[in-house]
Order: structure tokens, then C-alpha cells, then sequence
């Protein structure tokens, strides 16, 4: 009967670099998304994108550590960093205790297009450098945070699409429920840069808003046209309560239910049944009914079909009970593997500070959108219990529920 | 090229792109126990020397080279 | 455990005492017999000490109030509680018309009334669950409760009678188990079983549940039988408002259809816990469970 708490936070996405950037940027429906002229010179159909800076590591980490970080590394470095500040865990506890880390991501292509050009260029494969194979590989992330911060425990990169985030965060609560980690470092990680899109660019996936690139992110808008890339990366720090009363950490929340399913159909569409298996697994596993549900954080990416089967499967489960939804990729864009974690991070910022962000450019429902409560301009309302859900490539769905400590 | 240039660009590269600090840089530094470069450090180094010499170490001929010194000398020899 | 009665036991000084209230009530409202409370109410909270350090630590430790709130709380609800055992006499007295029960979200159970199917009620040592019957407008099925005796047989006789009246069939809980047929006959029989789910009794097949943030035991019992004959299953609370006003909330519990039954027993279990922790986060001062629920003094 372990109970599983978060007790740290950290973000760096387009909203923001911190959470209380990313909050205001919450509260205000603030789009992150802009144009990467990079993108056009490329040959890409949308140069349309989340826009992220990219961190300045000198002086924060030594030089072999930068070197090993890929892009989405360097995020996942800075999330991680403020969440373990957050959670009041600093080296000394992480040398002397055993932390896992589960996060999700499911590419490091930066790195390998930039390693095999190196090789190309060279006829050399010593050329690529010390760094490239850690870069390189999907796991780049967590080998990092676990060489960083000394971690101990569970060591591992979760790869599952768009729903990476969410299930890495799914079983680190499994791990710590079943008594083999009493803590675990979850998130997910996003690279932006234009060599890591260009596939998915290429299935015409995205929206071509140009003109008006803060309105192209539009979920469950009659009008959408694509989604919209965008990255990062979140981290939550998910602890055993009483463990963490003990150690007097801040409780932010409690992870109360993970749920879980895959369609065994189409690779890129998602299904209405599909995810509603994994919503409601997520309330049974919680002991919670649809109506107890204070909050809906949409995995809505603003393509036409997904949106569609996602608006059934919420018609369907909480159309009764007019539970309020939004879908924060209408500010950030699609942060693909990142997206799962970074969403608790907004949806617990939303919790904490009893508001209900916008799905902005939500100004005309369709067909399945028109009877949900889509919540399109900030609304102050207290939230003591959301669920939030990820659905990636493959069919594979994830959800969680998530209930406010008092 | 003069072996004060050597010096000056080895230690030019040791400092910005492998970090090591410039007072540690004597002749007689041992370059694993005295500046800690590693086996991934020299990887990197092999790719910077190719960059601004113009040829490739080969790790056979590196046997012997122990100290700044002798990896001044090593760089002087391959170039001249 | 102990027994329900075990407050009561103290303030109705026996027969005498018992035989008064329901010859009293028959006549007057309740709210003659209020304003006796705040005089017996002290007394009774200085010699029930076992009810009072529950009470006390059940808001102190559970709820974190700090010490003084926590004794002025556990005083108001020791006031609640007495004015509940009088509504609860006046009930037995067949006085029932006197109260408003206003049911709220009518559908849910009116559409448990209307199918073949039984169903079950699950209840809470909390509020008034003598209401039950009074609040739902019902001529559909007839309603079987189950009590745990140990009353005088003055109670047992008066409360079976006026019962009776209103088509409301009384089951006892028996020590060689033989209510769990009355109940299972009843279920089959479509109809609906009353019954409070936040007491272990007899049957030793219990779960550790985490309830308002500690761990407490629940009955599988009454979860099992539901989940095994596939019957819908209603929490249901009584909560007592102002005056002669109680609001009864229900909500429909889902076993989830396609679960085995173990798996459907755990998620009503949970469920049913999470919605009591709703209601007592509302009312958390119609807590009538009087003695140490969550075994704090271990």
C-alpha cells in the first residue's frame, strides 16, 4: 500500500525555462511557437516550431559532461537540475542514497546525422568525436542524468512515441508501489533542432499556418491543420510518501493512477477505444469514478483524425459530468516524447495555483469536439484531482491520475 | 612550422576545447596522471590535431609519449 | 469492534430511558429534545473517553487540526451525534415525516429501483443511515437492512415494528454467518440490500485501504458478494444539515464489467473509500465511527 508522491519539478520548454516562467506563460495562454528559418532553407513543408533556447552549460557542467549531451540532454539536464533544487536533493543525498531515473525519448537524431556526416566528410569514423556515441543513441538521456548526478538505482530510457513522458512516469509509480525504489527521477525529453523533424515533416503531419504561426496549434478546432513540433524537457521527482516525510520534502501531489493500452491497429492513427481502455484502467487503478475528475489535460495535437478519435473517447467517458478540458500542445506545439511529463509539470502548476490553462485557437468545435467542455480562455477553478493522457505512434496510450495532497 | 608555434597552439586547443587549466601545461607534465586526460579526451584530441595539423595520430606511435614534452616534440617531428 | 450502540449505551441510562425517548417523540418533534444536549453533552464528553480520544485524534492526526480546533470539533460533532440519536428514536417512533431528505441527482437510484436487477447500498457509520429508506421515493423494491443487533430488546422490537410499516425488511447480522444467505436470497430476488461497509463484523476477509491519507481495514464482504452476483452497487450517505433538513447523496460505483471478480471487489473497495473521504471532506463533523478506526494508538 506504498503511496507514490511528487516531491520535485523542473521544465525548460517554450514557455519558459523554469516553472515560474512556464507558469505566467500558463495563466497568460502564451504561444510558444514561432518559425526556425532553418527549416525552409532545409526543405521542409512547415518551418513552423516550439521555439526553445538552447542552454549555456559552461560554467554548469565540465567538459566531459557537456560533450556526452545531446541536445535533448541539455534540456533534461536544466529540468532535472531545478526539480531535484525543488525536491531539496542535492549531490550529497544522491551519493549517499539509491535514486533511479525512467525517462522518456525516442530519438537523438541531431546526433547521428551530424556523427555520420562527420564520418562522410572524413572517410573517418575517429572524426566523430568522444562524445558522439553518447549522443547517439536513444538512451543518451538517462545514461547522462544517472552519470551526472550519480544515480544508483533504476537506469533506463523509455521509448514509446508520444506517450514516452507519460509511461516513463507509469512505471516509475510501478516501481516505487512494488518496494524496489523508494525514489525515481521521471521525465521526458524533446531535441527541436531541424535534422531531428524532417521524417515526420515529411508525412505532412504538420500545420502550414505560416501566416500566423501562434494560431497553428489549434486541438479540437474545426480548422486545425497539423500539429506542430516543439521539445524540451520536464522531470518530476516521484517518491514513497512516507519516505519523503521523513526526509521533510515538499509533497506536491500524488500519483493515484496509471493506466495503459495499445490499439493493435493503424501505426499512426490513434482509436477512441484504445484510449478509452487506458483512461479508464487509469480511474480504476485510482479508485476514482469520471465524475470525480476535476480536470482533463487533453493529449489533443491538433491533427484532424487524432483529435477526432480523442474527442470520442472523452464524449464517451465524461460528457455526463462536463468535466473541463484543454489541451496545453495548443501553447507548446507536439513535444512528442517529452509531452507525457511535461503535461503533469503544467498540469500541476494548474493544481497548485487553482487554474485551468487555455486551449487557445479553440474558436470553432467540430462534429466530435462540440458537446466536450473545452476550456478556451483561463479559467480560475480549483482542481483537487486531473487526468492526463498521451497516445504516440503504434497505438500505444497512456494516462494518469493525479490528486492534489491538502 | 617552429616548435613555439606548436606549443602555442597545442596549448591553445588544451585550454579552450579540452578545458585543462593553463598553469598545469609544463614540459615535463605527465599527460594522463598530470593534465587527466583520458582515453575519451584523446579521441577528441586526435580529431583536433587532424583540424589544425593536418595529419592523423595513430595510437600505435603514441606509445611512448608520456609528457607535453615529448607530444610537443611528436607533433614537431610528424609536421617537419 | 465496537459496538455501534456503544455511545448511546451511556447517555440513555437503559429501559427507563429508551422507553421515555420513543413515548416522547411519538409526541413532540425532535427539536423539543435539542436543547437538552448542550447540558448532557459536557458530561458525556469528560466520561466517554475512549469515543473522545478517538474522535479527538480522528481530527487532530487525520484531519491536522491543531489541538484546540480539534477539541472544539470533537465537541460540535459530539453535539451532531446526540442530536442524530434523537432523530434516530424519533424515526423508531415511527416520526419520520417530521424530516426533509432531499435526495440529490434522483436518476442515479431511481433507475437502480426500476431494474430487475438488485442492488447494493453501501453505507457509513456516518450521518443518519436510518434515513435511508425515507429518502428515496420507492415502491418498486423492498429494502432490506442489515443491522448489527446488540440493542435492547425494547429498540430491536420497536425499530422491527415501525420498519415493517414502511416495507423496510430489518436482516441481523448473525454470529454463524447465516444473514450472508438472507442477503444473497435478497439480491437474487432483485431486491436491495442496505449496508454499512465501514465495520468489520464476524467474516475476518478484510483490505488495507488508504483512507484520508492513512491506512485503514474495510470489509471485502459485502465488495465480494456484489462483484460475485454482478449487482450494481450504490454508496450511499445521509449527511444532516440545518434543522430538520438531511441531504442523501448517492453515487453508482463500476465494478468495471470486464474485470474478474477479485479485480471488480478492488476497484469498489477503492472506489466506495474515495467517495466517503468526498463526503467526510464536506462534513467531516458527522463521524460516527467513535473509536480508534485507523488503530493510531498502536
Amino acid at each position: 500500500m506504498r503511496r507514490v508522491v511528487i516531491t520535485g519539478m523542473g521544465i525548460y520548454s517554450c514557455l519558459g525555462k523554469n516553472l515560474d516562467e512556464v507558469r505566467q506563460s500558463l495563466y497568460a495562454g502564451k504561444s510558444g511557437i514561432g518559425i526556425d528559418p532553418m527549416r525552409k532553407e532545409y526543405g521542409y513543408r512547415s518551418p513552423l516550431t516550439g521555439m526553445v533556447e538552447r542552454p549555456a552549460l559552461k560554467g554548469l557542467l565540465d567538459r566531459r559532461s557537456r560533450v556526452c549531451l545531446a541536445e535533448e540532454g541539455e534540456y533534461a539536464y536544466m529540468s532535472t537540475a531545478e526539480a531535484l533544487r525543488n525536491a531539496k536533493v542535492d549531490m550529497d543525498y544522491l551519493e549517499k542514497n539509491e535514486v533511479g531515473v525512467l525517462f522518456g525519448n525516442d530519438s537523438s537524431a541531431k546526433a547521428v546525422i551530424e556523427a555520420h556526416t562527420t564520418a562522410m566528410q572524413y572517410k573517418d569514423t575517429q572524426m566523430m568525436g568522444s562524445g558522439a556515441i553518447f549522443q547517439s543513441m536513444n538512451s543518451t538521456v538517462t545514461m547522462n542524468l544517472s552519470t551526472i548526478f550519480k544515480l544508483r538505482g533504476i537506469n533506463m530510457t523509455i521509448s514509446a512515441a508520444c506517450a514516452s513522458g507519460s509511461h516513463a512516469i507509469g512505471l516509475g509509480l510501478m516501481f516505487i508501489r512494488n518496494g524496489l525504489q523508494d525514489m525515481v527521477i521521471c521525465g521526458g525529453a524533446q531535441e527541436t533542432h531541424y535534422l531531428s523533424m524532417g521524417s515526420f515533416d515529411g508525412i505532412g503531419a504538420f500545420s502550414v499556418r505560416v501566416d500566423d504561426p501562434t494560431k497553428a496549434s489549434r486541438p479540437f478546432d474545426r480548422d486545425r491543420d497539423g500539429l506542430v513540433p516543439g521539445g524540451g524537457a520536464a522531470t518530476v521527482i516521484l517518491e514513497e510518501y512516507e519516505h519523503a516525510v521523513k526526509r521533510g520534502a515538499p509533497i506536491i501531489a500524488e500519483v493515484v493512477g496509471y493506466g495503459f493500452s495499445s490499439n493493435g491497429a493503424n501505426i499512426s492513427q490513434p482509436s477512441d477505444m484504445g484510449s478509452g481502455i487506458a483512461m479508464e484502467r487509469a480511474l480504476k487503478d485510482a479508485g476514482v469514478l469520471a465524475s470525480d475528475i476535476d480536470y482533463i489535460n487533453a493529449h489533443a495535437t491538433s491533427t484532424l483524425q487524432g483529435d477526432a478519435f480523442e474527442a470520442m473517447a472523452l464524449d464517451h467517458l465524461f460528457t455526463p459530468y462536463h468535466t473541463p478540458i484543454s489541451s496545453t500542445k495548443s501553447m507548446t506545439g507536439h513535444e512528442c516524447w517529452m509531452a507525457g511529463a511535461s503535461e503533469i509539470v503544467y498540469s500541476n502548476l494548474m493544481m497548485l495555483n487553482s487554474f485551468i490553462a487555455p486551449n487557445i485557437n479553440f474558436e470553432n468545435p467540430d462534429e466530435y469536439s462540440k458537446n466536450l467542455n473545452i476550456v478556451s480562455k483561463t479559467q480560475e477553478k480549483n482542481i483537487d484531482l486531473y487526468l492526463s493522457n498521451s497516445f504516440g505512434f503504434g497505438g500505444t496510450n497512456s494516462a494518469l491520475v493525479i490528486k492534489k495532497i491538502k | 612550422m617552429q616548435r613555439e608555434e606548436i606549443i602555442k597552439t597545442v596549448n591553445h586547443f588544451l585550454v579552450e576545447e579540452i578545458e585543462i587549466e593553463e598553469n598545469l601545461l609544463k614540459e615535463d607534465a605527465l599527460l594522463k596522471e598530470g593534465l587527466g586526460i583520458d582515453s575519451l579526451d584523446f579521441v577528441d584530441i586526435v580529431v583536433i590535431v587532424e583540424k589544425n595539423f593536418g595529419f592523423k595520430i595513430k595510437p600505435e606511435e603514441m606509445k611512448d609519449v608520456k609528457t607535453l614534452g615529448q607530444f610537443y616534440d611528436y607533433i614537431a617531428e610528424k609536421v617537419n | 469492534m465496537a459496538d455501534s450502540r456503544q455511545w448511546q449505551g451511556k447517555t440513555s441510562g437503559g429501559n427507563f430511558g429508551q422507553r421515555f425517548l420513543l413515548t416522547f417523540l411519538k409526541r413532540f418533534r425532535v427539536t423539543a429534545l435539542y436543547p437538552v444536549l448542550p447540558v448532557i453533552i459536557p458530561f458525556c464528553l469528560l466520561f466517554a473517553r475512549k469515543p473522545n480520544r478517538a474522535l479527538f485524534r480522528y481530527f487532530h492526526d487525520i484531519h491536522g487540526y491543531g489541538r484546540w480546533e480539534a477539541f472544539c470539533a470533537t465537541a460540535r460533532t459530539a453535539y451532531t451525534f446526540g442530536k442524530v440519536v434523537i432523530d434516530k428514536f424519533a424515526i423508531w417512533a415511527d416520526r419520520s415525516d417530521q424530516f426533509q431528505v432531499i435526495l440529490e441527482h434522483p436518476e442515479i437510484s431511481q433507475s437502480l429501483f426500476e431494474q430487475e436487477k438488485g442492488a447494493l447500498f453501501a453505507g457509513s457509520h456516518i450521518g443518519n443511515f436510518e434515513l435511508l429508506a425515507a429518502a428515496f421515493q420507492n415502491n418498486q423494491k423492498k429494502i432490506n437492512v442489515i443491522i448489527y443487533g446488540g440493542e435492547s430488546e425494547l429498540l430491536s422490537k420497536q425499530r422491527s415494528s415501525t420498519f415493517s410499516k414502511n416495507e423496510v425488511n430489518l436482516i441481523p447480522v448473525t454470529e454463524d454467518m447465516s444473514h450472508l444467505f438472507a442477503i444473497k436470497n435478497a439480491l437474487d430476488n432483485g431486491e436491495v440490500v442496505a449496508i454499512l461497509c465501514d465495520r468489520l463484523f464476524g467474516s475476518p476477509k478484510k483490505k488495507t485501504l488508504d483512507f484520508l491519507g492513512h491506512p485503514a481495514d474495510f470489509p471485502m464482504g459485502p465488495f465480494r458478494l456484489a462483484a460475485q452476483l454482478d449487482v450494481p452497487v450504490l454508496s450511499v450517505a445521509v449527511m444532516k444539515e440545518k434543522g430538520f433538513r438531511y441531504t442523501c447523496r448517492t453515487t453508482l460505483l463500476d465494478a468495471g464489467p470486464d474485470d474478474s471478480p477479485n479485480q471488480k471487489c478492488d476497484n469498489l473497495m477503492k472506489q466506495y473509500v474515495f467517495q466517503l473521504e468526498k463526503v467526510l471532506q464536506q462534513y467531516p463533523e458527522q463521524w460516527f465511527n467513535l473509536f480508534d478506526f485507523w488503530n493510531l494508538e498502536k
